[in-house]
């Protein structure tokens, strides 16, 4: 009797032990906090990039081809049978960005919001980032590694054009040469690209650089510029492993993976470290209202990880933020139930106003104490 | 003493003068067919009738002489004319070099022995901190014709009492001063000469008239600051520097008029001296606003560097008369030139060159001034818009940044002007 009973639960512990190990291979399980459903929707490619239309409907993803998935029906169009590297849906919708990449070269072309070809161009260089800064303007990001006998020189080069009406304008940010030992060791990480990321305004961005001083280890800036003036601020320096940082809606904060095992969210104006995470930083995604964060694979709420979905994998906010898109193991899912970020969202006609102090406050014109004051008056009715 | 001992001083005296004598015996033969002109000055000069011979002044390195290491300055003269020395020091003039030079060492083509006006042998150590920006963008060949040979009256006698001659009929004729105290920068001899002090000198003579030496150098005194109650650059002293030396130059023109008529007539000069240098003010500020505005054509960064401040903006003393803006030049003319004519030529009771060459220029320098400032804000090729726009306030912004960084402003003025944009920003509202 006792051996059988023993034998029992020995089964119920194997089969317990195999139910649980199944569930850490899914994106999502009962684990979710209570409020939060999951369901799977498509197929993906890995890596796939991923952009999610402003009205929160539409889904443009890698799936053997550049689909567009209709999220309220589930439906999905095949736009062509290239699977883009970069993809971002103009500020109204109205227009999709995609990159493709082909020896060394890439290729912009845009589409209407059904998937129709629109126009299309050639830059040199491979691009690994693609915003629109208006829905007619297109902002890409790449970099340009020149190798020397004397080490390699990395440039970080941005274009803005309004893809069928004018031609790419190059414009070289910033520029470093690196040590031979250096470039070699790091070529990959370095040729991936900077990473960027542009404000909700689409007034500023965020990138990274490499930087050498000599006798010192090498590591990355991270570094914010106004697009219009130029100006830049140094935010953080950060190891060559790092994945970079993300803007919260308000432009306020910055969220970034300093490469070495901590996520920092810092007020770049006043040098406050607002909160500080463990994790590598990968594939960081903010919610818009900010109280989320995605990264590692991993949801968390503030700073207290609420789910792992899923390791490796990259997800997106809903623009209501009440909902998060993540891909994994070739498989979309949509996580529901969270906060939308409603109304606490300063609408984009009205940050207008605050564009110019942003840069004035990046010029040190004005100090963070103006703009805050300044962000008040704008939230009064 | 009793005659022995008369005698053996008397031998001592002739013993210790014959190798004075001897030497210079030794140098006028040939120095007579050399240097000519040396050796008759020398020859009529009260120190060749004294027997004071070349080598007291020049030394005994002849190789040394040759290469025109051996200049007589004024520490060669110093300790026979002691008085003369030490009030030439603590004048005017003992600061001439000071003003005149600055350090050339980092200039190409320098001369080593150029070290020797401003440091004593072997030290780094400069006699004066205080250099001057268009002395140092000169040429050497410039630097010495065109600066020093007036600058070089702090360390030269000669440099108004000529190398050889003694007689002092030539420094007590007011066209000795004339060689520096003349041309557009400061006519000082032309104006005396042509006010009524100089047409008497000319037609009645020296003893109905006074000359420059007798107002500013008045007893014979070394001292030529005597009375002077500005800067050279005519920035008023501050009232306790300057009540003294009012006092003196109503005393020294008393010797001729009632005392109320000198003071009535210097205080009408200071008067002038004011008025004027208000204009010159409203133009230094136009030119402070444009800097502050990056309009200047070309900014001070996109120049050579000036030779004490680098790309920054120069309006004071050190001002450049090259490598400036046009309307930086327009400003140099004004203060350098017509100001300094106005008021010298007021001091100095001369009315064309107070009015005419002073005067009137200034006003109408800042007429071009004014003009310039105008072409440049609406863009050197633009058209003359019906009404200047508001700056955006992020220009304006700017502007007082900049004008707080240089002290244009308070931090709290600052603050009002700056909030007061960010709510006309904010509010949608345009001034």
């Amino acid at each position: 009797m006792k051996k059988t009973i023993l034998r029992l639960l020995i089964l119920l512990g194997v089969t317990i032990t195999l139910f649980l190990a199944g569930c850490s291979r899914l994106p999502i399980t009962g684990t979710l906090p209570e409020g939060l459903t999951v369901e799977k929707l498509a197929e993906i490619d890995e890596d796939s990039p991923m952009a999610v239309s402003p009205d929160g409907t539409v889904l443009a993803m890698a799936s053997d081809g550049l689909k567009l998935f209709h999220l309220p029906t589930r439906q999905q169009l095949d736009v062509t049978d290239r699977s883009p590297q970069e993809l971002a849906w103009s500020p109204y919708g109205y227009s999709l960005a995609a990159s493709y990449a082909a020896e060394g070269k890439s290729t912009i072309v845009t589409y209407d919001q059904h998937g129709i070809k629109v126009a299309e161009t050639g830059i040199d260089g491979v691009i690994t980032n693609l915003s629109w800064l208006s829905e007619t303007e297109l902002l890409t990001a790449s970099v340009i590694i020149t190798n020397y006998k004397f080490g390699s020189n990395v440039m970080t080069v941005i274009h803005r054009w309004q893809p069928g009406n004018s031609l790419p304008k190059r414009i070289e940010i910033k520029n470093t040469t690196i040590q031979p030992l250096t470039a070699s060791r790091w070529n990959q990480l370095l040729a991936g690209g900077p990473m960027l990321d542009v404000s909700r305004t689409a007034d500023q961005i965020l990138y990274l650089h490499p930087v050498e001083p000599p006798l010192f280890t090498p590591y990355m800036k991270l570094i914010l510029r106004d697009l219009a003036s130029g100006k830049e601020m140094d935010v953080a320096q950060v190891s060559l492993t790092s994945h970079g940082g993300r803007f919260t809606a308000d432009g306020e904060n910055i969220l970034y993976g300093d490469g070495t095992g901590t996520i920092t969210r810092k007020n770049p104006w006043t040098g406050e470290t607002v909160a500080t995470l463990k994790g590598a930083g990968t594939g960081l995604e903010i919610s818009p209202a900010g109280d989320y964060l995605f990264a590692d694979g991993a949801l968390f709420h503030g700073t207290d990880m609420l789910a792992m979905l899923a390791p490796g994998g990259s997800a997106r906010f809903t623009p209501d933020g009440s909902k998060l898109l993540v891909a994994g193991g070739g498989e979309l899912y949509l996580l529901s139930g969270l906060h939308p970020a409603n109304d606490r969202l300063l609408p984009v006609s009205q940050l207008g106003k605050l564009l110019q102090p942003r840069a004035w406050r990046l010029d040190n014109l004005i100090t963070p104490g103006d703009y805050k004051d300044a962000l008040e008056k704008t939230r009064q009715p | 003493m009793n005659l022995t001992q008369r005698s053996g001083s008397l031998a001592l005296a002739v013993l210790l003068l014959l190798p004075l004598t001897a030497s210079a015996e030794e140098c006028v033969p040939c120095h007579r067919e050399k240097t000519p002109a040396a050796v008759v000055q020398w020859e009529k000069s009260a120190h060749g009738r004294a027997g004071i011979g070349c080598e007291k002044c020049h030394g005994t390195d002849h190789e040394k002489m040759k290469r025109g290491e051996a200049r007589v300055d004024m520490k060669a003269c110093a300790p026979c004319h002691k008085k003369a020395f030490d009030t030439h020091r603590q004048s005017r003039h003992g600061m001439g070099l000071h003003s005149g030079w600055g350090c050339t060492r980092n200039l190409e083509d320098r001369s080593q022995r150029e070290c020797a006006f401003c440091h004593d042998k072997d030290s780094a150590e400069p006699l004066s901190s205080v250099q001057c920006a268009r002395f140092l963008k000169q040429s050497a060949e410039m630097g010495e014709v065109g600066c020093n040979y007036c600058h070089s009256v702090e360390s030269s006698c000669a440099s108004c009492h000529t190398n050889h001659n003694t007689d002092l009929k030539i420094v007590r004729d007011p066209a000795s001063c004339a060689k520096c105290h003349m041309g557009p920068d400061h006519p000082q001899w032309e104006m005396w000469q042509t006010s009524q002090h100089g047409t008497l000198y000319a037609t009645a003579g020296a003893s109905l008239a006074p000359d420059c030496q007798r107002c500013h150098m008045p007893g014979g005194s070394h001292d030529v600051s005597v009375g002077i109650t500005m800067s050279s650059g005519g920035i008023p002293y501050p009232p306790d520097k300057a009540a003294p030396n009012r006092e003196a130059m109503v005393k020294i023109c008393s010797e001729c008029h009632a005392p109320n008529f000198a003071s009535r007539e210097l205080s009408r000069g200071d008067a002038i001296q004011k008025q004027s240098m208000t204009i010159v003010k409203e133009a230094e500020k136009i030119i402070l606003d444009l800097a502050d505005r990056r309009l200047l054509d070309p900014m001070p960064e996109n120049r050579p560097p000036h030779p004490l401040s680098g790309n920054t903006l120069v309006i004071d003393s050190q001002l450049l008369y090259e490598d400036t803006s046009h309307i930086e030049r327009l400003l140099f003319k004004m203060k350098k030139y017509d100001y300094a004519r106005t008021i010298k030529g007021a001091y100095h009771q001369n009315p064309a060159y107070t009015h005419w060459y002073g005067n009137a220029e200034l006003k109408m320098d800042l007429v071009d001034i004014r003009a310039e400032a105008s072409r440049l804000r609406r863009g050197a090729s633009g058209p003359a818009p019906a009404a200047t726009p508001p700056p955006a306030e992020g220009e304006e912004l700017k502007v007082l940044k900049r004008r707080l960084e240089r002290g244009g402003i308070t931090p709290e003025e600052y603050e009002k002007e700056k909030k007061k944009l960010l709510d006309r920003h904010l509010g949608g509202k345009k001034p």
